[in-house]
């Protein structure tokens, strides 16, 4: 049983290593190659857990294998176009100038019911609103709804608002983010003047957000009940 | 970028590693091989092949050791059990002394044909 335990704790480590080393990517929405490799890799790690008459380095080999190519791949689809289409598709366009392509609709085998499910989850629930849609290579729909039909824009009621980066957690449960900080063009020496005008230590702090140094907001550990 | 010259280090170590599996089974086969030939060629002189089997033994032993990082376990066991028979049979100077040492051959034999890339291994 030890055998098994260890063996989940090497594939645990190597997976999350894979994981890391695919990049940000993999996490969110996958490309049809990434979704291939993330079945694959939950597969075969799984197999020198189970059986442990099978080597790890059968399960580690072929994880790096996989993971080597795939990082390869993406950044080989990155310079070349060819290669990007060839391995993760290209989007297509399904509702054009608010018609919809009925020959692009069939040869993404995308029901209607699809297309306004994927319309919904735009919070789009009038197919007429719509002035554009593209079926995107992560397999997710990208509505642009007619004019009439968004809301109006500052530019569009000719307000001209100031634009400001939104805040940032510079305490996080009495931690002191110092990239945070930096980001900000802020120092410790402001903070803690900050904080101790509020009476209390950085410590004492639950969450501090700044969007700069005259906008920030402090939510201190005795303010949660 | 760090990532991809990460990925391609990686291939290259396994690569370098999976070529460097199979010359070593390969070479370490060859000289499985050549023992077991030994033992076979002693017993049909009637000499004594205990020397011989014992090489073979410690052999096998060094070799299953490294083996057990890239095969299954139970195929290395099989023939761990067939190893294990030959000083007995080579004590004895019993006449199955030949067939046992062929049965161990054959079965390193096997074991090296699995590593090694065919088409029809690879496919």
């Amino acid at each position: 049983m030890i055998i098994v335990m260890i063996r989940a704790l090497v594939l645990y480590c190597a997976v999350i290593a894979a994981v890391r080393l695919m990049g940000k990517r993999q996490i969110g929405e996958l490309q049809p190659a990434e979704l291939v490799v993330t079945i694959l890799l939950s597969n075969i790690a799984t197999l020198p857990v189970e059986d442990i008459s099978i080597p790890v380095t059968m399960g580690l080999v072929p994880i790096f294998t996989l993971v080597g190519i795939d990082v390869i791949v993406s950044c080989l689809s990155l310079r070349f176009r060819g290669i990007r289409r060839a391995v993760s598709g290209s989007a297509k366009l399904i509702i054009s100038n608010g018609e919809v392509d009925r020959r692009a609709m069939r040869e993404l085998r995308f029901t209607t019911d699809d297309l306004m499910a994927a319309l919904r989850s735009q919070q789009v629930f009038d197919i007429k609103d719509v002035q554009f849609a593209v079926a995107e290579t992560t397999g997710t729909i990208s509505v642009c709804p007619k004019r009439s039909a968004q809301p109006p824009t500052a530019e569009d009621l000719g307000l001209s608002p100031e634009e400001s980066d939104p805040p940032v957690m510079v305490i996080s449960d009495g931690q002191v983010s110092s990239a945070a900080l930096r980001h900000l063009g802020l120092d410790e020496k402001w903070l803690t003047k900050i904080v101790k005008a509020q009476g209390c230590q950085t410590k004492d702090v639950f969450i501090m957000t700044a969007a700069d140094a005259s906008d920030y907001t402090i939510i201190k550990r005795d303010d949660i009940k | 970028m760090k990532r991809l010259y990460l990925s391609i280090i990686l291939l290259a170590l396994l690569t370098a590693g999976g070529i460097r599996s199979t010359v070593y089974i390969v070479r370490e086969n060859d000289l499985l091989q050549s023992l077991c030939a030994d033992i076979r060629a002693e017993a049909l002189r009637g000499e004594d092949t205990s020397d011989e089997v014992e090489a073979l033994c410690d052999e096998w032993e060094r070799h299953c050791r490294i083996m057990a990082f890239i095969e299954n376990a139970s195929n290395l066991a099989n023939v761990t059990a067939e190893v294990a028979r030959l000083p007995a049979l080579s004590q004895t100077n019993s006449p199955d002394l030949i067939q046992q040492t062929d049965a161990v051959s054959a079965q390193c034999a096997m074991l090296a044909e699995r590593q090694f890339p065919h088409l029809r291994s690879v496919m």
